[in-house]
């Protein structure tokens, strides 16, 4: 064969990282894509071979590819069960990147990853005008005559995913609104705002600040951009890279706060990854380390502080998703949430097996590769199923929207979705009243 | 490479998804857990033994080789395509089909995990005994074509003796049964000849499985030894006082390292070996058989004994022991297991000719294996980024199961042949021997079609002239 053999020059630091893979497999029965498929190339030992073809010329980088390194979550569950920890995220995540800049990302990503999620006008502008047609049912329209599939078919995907559409933003609704703390004021709390409570669910983002409120915290809604990590998912690390630096200078002067909270563990978890990925650089890299020490996930914080605890009663069965961000495989929030729900009056908490399985939302995988996405989501909902708990609760928008879409699909129509602030909201409301 | 045509007649069968045959998909197919590799030509994804048969009449219609595939988490190479052809993928057969609770008998396709069979059926107070190490991620179906063993298999037996029946496909595409619910069929033992054939002789597409009771109480315990011939003269007197422990694995202390470093199992990191003991059955008489083991330790100079006193320690010190293959990953990015086996008696001695091998090619060998059953698993460790270390360690592999071939053992305690061990047969078996099970082959499979090249040496040999050719 006289095939022309180009290494991978870039992926070179990587070797000594895939060369630990020793195929044992065990990798497989815990990815959530593998489970769907059964395909080789979609678990962490095909990709690890691939991986390590391209480094040793064995195969070209090539469209056939893309396909192995699109078809992963970043769960990190293969990591966890790898006994080497070998950590084929970042070669997945190395692979797109390196990708992207051989073959170019479509207009629209790129558009996407530098001169729209960097601007949160503009995105509020975009996504405030696409809600209005949704709401005029102008989408229905447009998906009928076929126009939505024509521009993208992935955008009719999107859209289905969430009926009822926010009238308002929640940036905008907290505009005007009394955020001091209710009571003795005791802290001082940046809010983070998460783009998927912001855009698409923000009353969980009102819950979330009046529980801070309720526990003494003065809070300020942060004026910050996207954290970052759908655009290091897609391997534009250059692009996370400026994100995560213009929301440090966003942030100003870290001092005034005592804690950063988001109540979206994907939010929460990069922060405290900035530092990683700035690690090269050495001034960013020094405020991110000081990022790293105020930033908490909603439920780290709450059990940190000792919350009050909530009063008012709510007689239901509980069960608990772990977001993939919470879990022990990123910043290890597991045990909090789980305090919390427990601690309010009246629930009875189910736990439910695979709890910290990935629900195949994965930031916008349930958009691009549907299928496979539903068939994860299947298995999640089977198993909250089998525990008949009339709420789930978790800690992030992606998995909020793609478990109530999973419950809808099972026709499970009266499972209740939220995120462990809402719960603790409804606890507290129901005291005061 | 097949012809197109093969292609498309594939895709009629199971579907366009369903047929791979792009470079990047067939590259994930070339490998298993060994150290081999082999393209295929085609990877089919089959759903049910209707369309494995339809599939295999293609191949032989063609005459295209095939073989089957599961969770490839084989060590001797049992599912590499070594002379190309059809991949047929069963990892999606991975169904329960009955659960006979009063006849404690299991229906499951081949791609169901082991671990997940005994988990159907756990809550039910039954288990699946034959619990190789890596039970977690291998099939049932690998299991039966490896005739895997695993830590209870000293008191339990292998694979083969909890396998009654099995549907399977015949390498010419025939669907028929062999055996079936019932303890012993008339005729000759099909079943017993078809495990352990690692898909040479047809591929099973449902297995009919013996569960059983789950004992009434279980005790683990694990003895620290300063030295490994104190360790191993333990399990002959344990055996010798006509005690028959569940399981008595041996660890050395690199094995002991890389599982600290892994896992933190609780093992002493300057121990020169443990042994791991689990104790089931009756709950009668098993703190006595426990106090006798303890006091055969002592006398064979155990520095420490630990009893788990919780279901938490216990799962503590099994994770360990499950999880040393995979924790060897952290002393070094590969290892070859020379899965040889030699009678207990043997072992200090022959521990200490396969170090004396590693040392002569200057690899390290780390042990972990089954003490009871005198199966060795002498792990050589090695970088596959270095050709003249793969050499060397194949080399060291096969005069490890010399070794064991002298001592009076045998050169597969439960991994399989494939092509790793194919020519050591030779140190087990003579030509008529080996004719007679060429016989055999030849019987199921005249047109070799059905994983071709493997077992016997002189097919294997039969590849490599081909090769040269």
């Amino acid at each position: 064969m006289s095939t022309e053999v180009t290494k991978i020059e870039e992926f070179l630091p990587l070797y000594d990282e895939v060369a630990k893979c020793g195929k044992c497999g065990f990798c497989q029965p815990t990815c959530p894509v593998y489970r769907a498929t059964g395909k080789e190339s979609y678990v962490a030992r095909g990709k690890n071979a691939l991986f390590r073809n391209l480094i040793e010329g064995e195969t070209v980088m090539e469209a056939d590819l893309k396909e192995a390194f699109e078809n992963c979550l970043l769960c990190r569950a293969c990591t966890a069960n790898c006994f080497p920890a070998v950590k084929t995220d970042q070669l997945v995540v190395a692979f797109r990147e390196s990708y992207a800049q051989r073959f170019g990302r479509s207009t629209i990503q790129r558009w996407i990853f530098r001169n729209f999620l960097p601007y949160p006008d503009r995105m509020a502008r975009v996504i405030g005008l696409a809600w209005l047609s949704k709401r005029m049912g102008m989408a229905d329209l447009a998906k009928k005559m076929g126009i939505v599939g024509m521009i993208n078919p992935k955008l009719e995907t999107a859209m289905e995913l969430r009926d009822e559409v926010p009238a308002s933003f929640l940036r905008d609704r907290t505009k005007n609104t009394d955020l001091t703390a209710k009571g003795e004021s005791k802290y001082k709390v940046g809010y983070w705002v998460s783009c998927g409570y912001n855009y698409m669910l923000p009353e969980v983002g009102e819950a979330t600040i009046n529980v801070l409120r309720h526990n003494g915290a003065d809070v300020e809604v942060l004026g910050n951009n996207c954290c970052g990590l759908p655009v290091y998912g897609y391997g534009d690390v250059e692009g996370a890279r400026n994100l995560a630096k213009k929301n440090i200078d966003v942030l100003g002067d870290l001092d005034q706060y005592d804690y950063i909270v988001s109540e979206c563990g994907s939010c929460s978890g990069h922060l405290k990854e900035y530092a990683e990925l700035l690690a090269a650089d050495p001034e960013y890299s020094v405020r991110a380390e000081r990022l790293l020490s105020k930033v908490r996930s909603f439920s780290e914080l709450l059990v940190e502080i000792d919350a009050e605890k909530p009063q008012g009663e709510i007689q239901a069965s509980v069960t608990y998703h772990d977001p993939c961000h919470m879990t022990t495989r990123y910043q290890g929030v597991v045990t909090q949430p789980r305090e919390l729900i427990k601690n309010v009056p009246g629930v009875e908490f189910r736990e439910m097996t695979e709890s910290d399985w990935c629900c195949g939302a994965a930031g916008s995988y349930n958009i691009m590769h549907n299928d496979v996405s539903m068939k994860v989501l299947e298995r999640k909902m089977g198993n909250v199923a089998k525990t008949e708990a009339e709420i789930v609760v978790t800690e992030c928008p992606s998995c909020i929207m793609q478990l109530s879409l999973g419950a809808k699909r099972q026709g499970m129509e009266n499972t209740k979705v939220m995120n462990v602030s809402q719960l603790l909201d409804e606890s507290y409301r129901q005291a005061d009243n | 490479m097949i012809d197109q045509s093969v292609i498309q007649e594939l895709k009629g069968i199971v579907g366009e998804d369903n047929v791979l045959h792009n470079k990047a998909d067939l590259q994930t197919y070339e490998y298993d857990a060994y150290l081999e590799k082999s393209l295929p030509d085609a990877v089919v994804f089959v759903n049910s033994a209707q369309e494995v048969s339809d599939v295999v009449k293609v191949a032989n219609r063609a005459q295209v080789p095939f073989v089957a595939r599961g969770r490839a988490t084989n060590l001797s190479g049992g599912v590499l395509a070594m002379r190309q052809g059809i991949v047929i993928e069963l990892a999606r057969m991975d169904r329960i089909i009955d659960i006979d609770i009063e006849n404690q008998r299991m229906i499951v396709e081949p791609a169901i995990y082991n671990l997940e069979v005994t988990g159907a059926i756990d809550n039910l107070g039954y288990y699946y005994a034959p619990d190789p190490a890596s039970g977690k991620a291998c099939s049932i179906g690998g299991n039966v074509g490896e005739d895997a063993g695993g830590p209870h298999c000293f008191k339990y037996g292998v694979t083969s003796n909890h396998v009654l029946g099995m549907e399977v496909v015949l390498p010419d595409g025939e669907i028929t049964w062999l055996g079936g619910k019932a303890l012993d069929t008339p005729g000759l033992d099909l079943t017993g000849v078809f495990v352990g054939s690692e898909g040479t002789l047809g591929i099973a597409t449902k297995l009919v499985l013996r569960i059983l009771h789950k004992p009434e109480a279980v005790k683990t315990m694990l003895a620290v030894y300063d030295s490994i011939d104190d360790a191993s003269s333990s399990v002959s007197a344990i055996v010798s006082h006509k005690m028959v422990p569940a399981t008595l694995e041996m660890m050395d202390n690199l094995v002991i390292q890389a599982i600290e470093q892994s896992m933190a199992a609780g093992f002493p990191l300057d121990a020169a070996a443990v042994l791991l003991i689990e104790l089931d059955g009756l709950k009668d008489g098993m703190e006595e058989m426990a106090d006798k083991i303890v006091e055969i330790c002592k006398e064979n100079n155990v520095r420490e004994i630990k009893v788990a006193t919780c279901e938490a320690e216990r799962a503590a010190l099994w994770k360990g022991r499950k999880g040393a293959f995979g924790a060897i990953a952290r002393l070094s990015p590969n290892y070859l297991v020379a899965d040889g086996t030699v009678p207990r008696t043997k072992l200090p001695e022959t521990l200490r000719m396969c170090r004396e091998i590693g040392d002569k090619y200057g690899l390290r060998v780390a042990n972990v294996f089954h003490a009871g059953d005198g199966n060795l698993h002498p792990l050589i460790l090695f970088d596959s980024r270095n050709p003249e270390d793969k050499e060397k360690v194949l080399k060291a592999g096969m005069e490890m199961l010399q070794v064991c071939a002298d001592m009076g053992g045998t050169v597969s305690g439960e991994h399989g042949v494939g092509i790793e061990k194919a020519m050591a047969m030779y140190m087990v078996y003579n030509e008529k021997d080996l004719l007679a099970q060429e016989w055999v082959k030849e019987a199921w499979d005249p047109q070799d079609l059905a994983n071709p090249g493997k077992i016997l040496p002189q097919r294997l040999i039969k590849r490599e002239e081909a090769h040269v050719s």
